[in-house]
């Protein structure tokens, strides 16, 4: 796991993914602010971000072939084992979301995608009970219970995503609850490797001379 | 309906600030590995 983002190839086609998400996820929003305007409209905005969603998941996967095959040729297995089995989850996850796009009413176009997030969810359980040993023996980096965190997420996130919407408000309710924790806990996990990415350019931005005419008056103390 | 409408347009919106995020977090990645990898490949200066 350690492999993925030090791979400039996965990090360049994770950029691209995240650019595809980001769209499918502003379509999906557009679609159910248009909900009652035109339905005609709003189902070409779900099968647009149904589509761009897919497009995401297979960009995921080659990018997460690209660290697993590294590893094989480096000879590292736990690596190898873990960026293959998220390589074999992305694969279940795409399947599952071309399912979706190519029909909309299919339950196996919800089902297959939530297994492919709960292999994610059994790997970052797996991967917090290693890290949980291995913080006993030596004086690491508590990382263990992030990764707990985020097996939670990604299982709440899955059994959102299994749940299908045809059976009344009740299961839209729970899917959007469940999607929002499984993204909460995700987002939590994310922002303790987040805040190091982002705190230097928020302090250039603050800080340097030169940078903003208006900063703040703290940046001419020595 | 509408408070569910709601609901679920403020999920996807978050969905796609938090990818957002994430895409810039990973470009910040892409060119410290791109300088890494330039800075490695630079010939040593003769002496």
């Amino acid at each position: 796991m350690e492999r993925i983002p030090q791979s400039l190839v996965a990090m360049i086609l994770a950029v691209a993914a995240c650019l595809c998400y980001a769209f499918s996820g502003a379509l999906s929003a557009w679609y159910f602010v248009t909900l009652s305007v035109s339905s005609l409209v709003g189902n070409n905005l779900s099968a647009a971000g149904s589509w761009m969603l897919f497009v995401a998941a297979a960009i995921v996967f080659f990018g997460l072939c690209a660290p697993a095959w590294e590893a094989v040729l480096a000879r590292q297995w736990v690596s190898a084992t873990e960026a293959c089995g998220a390589a074999v989850g992305a694969l279940v996850l795409a399947i599952g979301l071309l399912i979706d796009a190519a029909s909309a009413a299919s339950a196996a176009g919800s089902v297959v995608p939530a297994v492919g997030i709960g292999i994610w969810a059994l790997l970052a359980l797996a991967r917090a009970g290693r890290m949980s040993l291995l913080e006993q023996e030596s004086s690491r980096p508590r990382q263990a219970s992030l990764w707990l965190i985020s097996a939670f997420g990604m299982f709440a996130s899955a059994i959102g995503y299994g749940l299908t919407a045809s059976a009344g408000t009740g299961p839209l309710v729970a899917l959007a609850v469940l999607l929002a924790a499984g993204l909460a806990a995700l987002g939590y996990q994310s922002g303790w490797p987040g805040c190091a990415v982002w705190w230097r350019p928020a302090r250039l931005a603050v800080f340097s001379p030169g940078w903003l005419r208006w900063r703040l008056p703290m940046s001419r103390l020595p | 309906m509408d408070g569910l409408r709601v609901g679920f347009s403020a999920v996807y919106f978050l969905q796609t600030a938090a990818a957002l995020v994430l895409g810039i977090t990973a470009w910040t990645k892409v060119r410290e590995l791109y300088w890494q990898g330039t800075a490695s490949r630079q010939p040593e200066p003769a002496s």
